[in-house]
């Protein structure tokens, strides 16, 4: 019993660990289709953290470029683009 | 003692029920609809009432139920500026679902490890599968009630035949999940299944035994094409669009979504569509402490039968969540599926209920063990 209750507390360590990294996960995804890139986060460390290793050419080949909708969630009116009539279910 | 030791939880319960009270009356004075007007009334002195009277009657796990309803409250806030009569309809699968918690903490007085509960609730469990299968068309899922069926059988039969007894119903109703092509569902009974054998048997032989067999069904699962492509389709992009397009704090206008962007009658959408990302997230994390106090419940049961009952619900529960959650946000090609208590489906939120009714029926039992110790122990001296 002792010993089933030991595992008991490992599983339970097992289900938060598993939640914790699944929140993490969707954060990430969020902020990634919301156009928020991840390096901008580095910006709300203080100072006194290391700054962030420079970045090598591949890298910036990597650097999210904002898509079309994150564009059209920014600038709804001032822009003469037209959403597609097929997403635009909330009449922006 | 009694009342510093609860007196957080009372106080929790009123924060909830003053959010679900200012979510639902912010709409109200917004459009001046009388049903939310009604529904802010109703909803917040339902959560009152059931926090006082059937608490405290069946001695019930203050936690477990205040989370249960505040997020079956959350379900019908998310409908209620949209469509304030789906959400009156929501607040009646609710008051069922609060009866079945009910009932869930009243039968597990009832239910004792025997031959009897084992056969009957691994009869029921397979039958209800089984009948999915062969009847395509059911009005009604009943893949949650068969899941908890099950996990009665095998804390039945581990208590009373061992381990490789309480395999087999679980065996059995994976290879029934996977030939209806429910893989997540078959891969949260399989792995409930093998870390409940893990943790009350824990013999290794039965362990591997039982790993080659689970790990054979779904190689032969793949083999036979049961399996669906796990590859990110356009549903899942609308998904994530959906969920993140009101931003933070939501859009601030009622909104109403379509019919297509409401994949398996999940109220997360329009959750976040309402009440923005912020409020979903933080909705979300509270699966957390229900998880924690779940496990919490089965680690201080006295009974192995209790024990491993209480894991099983909790593993059955919470497994379901990152499945759920990682397939809405688009991270992996998981099927979509609603988020536990946060669905429309009456027969889905109903079982669950009862799973946590279960969990807090055993909290009272443990309670009122130690009590019991208590007076011994008085008496000792």
């Amino acid at each position: 019993m002792k010993l089933m209750r030991s595992r008991f507390r490992m599983i339970s360590l097992l289900l938060a660990c598993i939640f914790l990294l699944t929140a993490v996960l969707c954060t990430v995804s969020a902020l990634k289709q919301a156009g928020i890139p991840l390096p901008s986060a580095q910006k709300l460390l203080p100072s006194s953290v290391s700054p962030a290793p420079e970045t090598s050419p591949a890298e910036e080949e990597l650097t999210p470029v904002p898509t079309d909708s994150a564009t059209d969630e920014i600038l709804p009116e001032a822009t003469d683009i037209q959403p597609d009539s097929e997403y635009n279910i909330y009449g922006l | 003692m009694n009342r510093q030791k609860s007196s957080p939880r009372f106080r929790f319960v009123g924060a909830a029920a003053l959010l679900v009270l200012l979510a639902l009356l912010a709409p109200a004075l917004r459009e001046g609809d009388q049903r939310l007007y009604l529904l802010a009334g109703g909803v917040t002195g339902a959560m009152l009432l059931c926090m006082i009277i059937p608490a405290r009657l069946f001695s019930l796990d203050r936690l477990i139920l205040s989370l249960a309803l505040y997020l079956g409250a959350v379900g019908i806030i998310s409908l209620a500026p949209a469509n304030p009569d789906a959400a009156l309809i929501q607040l009646l699968r609710c008051s069922v679902g609060a009866v079945a918690l009910m009932i869930g903490a009243m039968i597990i007085r009832i239910i004792t490890p025997s031959m009897l509960t084992a056969g009957i609730s691994s009869f029921l469990g397979l039958l209800l599968l089984a009948g999915s299968l062969l009847v395509s068309d059911l009005p009604f899922p009943f893949t949650e009630a068969a899941l908890v069926l099950l996990i009665i059988s095998f804390s039945s039969l581990l208590v009373c035949h061992g381990g490789t007894a309480a395999m087999i119903p679980g065996v059995i109703g994976t290879v029934l999940l996977l030939l209806q092509g429910m893989t997540v569902e078959a891969f949260v009974l399989a792995l409930t299944v093998l870390l409940l054998l893990w943790s009350a048997d824990g013999r290794l032989g039965i362990m591997l035994a039982a790993f080659v067999v689970f790990a054979g069904l779904f190689w032969g699962a793949a083999q036979l094409g049961y399996l669906p492509a796990f590859t990110l389709t356009e549903e899942h992009s609308l998904s994530l669009s959906t969920l993140v397009s009101a931003g933070l704090f939501g859009s601030g206008e009622t909104v109403l979504l379509p019919e297509t962007a409401l994949p398996a009658s999940s109220l997360i959408y329009p959750l976040s569509e309402n009440y923005g990302l912020i409020f979903t997230g933080l909705t979300l994390l509270l699966y957390l402490p229900l998880m924690l106090r779940g496990a919490s419940v089965a680690g201080t049961a006295r009974s192995r039968f209790h024990a491993v009952m209480a894991l099983g619900c909790v593993l059955i529960f919470s497994l379901r969540i990152p499945a759920a959650l990682l397939a809405a946000f688009s991270v992996l090609p998981l099927p979509l599926t609603p988020l536990p208590l946060l669905t429309d489906s009456l027969p889905d939120l109903a079982v669950q209920m009862l799973t946590l009714g279960l969990l807090c029926g055993i909290s009272s039992v443990n309670e009122a063990n130690l009590a019991e110790d208590a007076h011994l122990a008085m008496l000792a001296k």
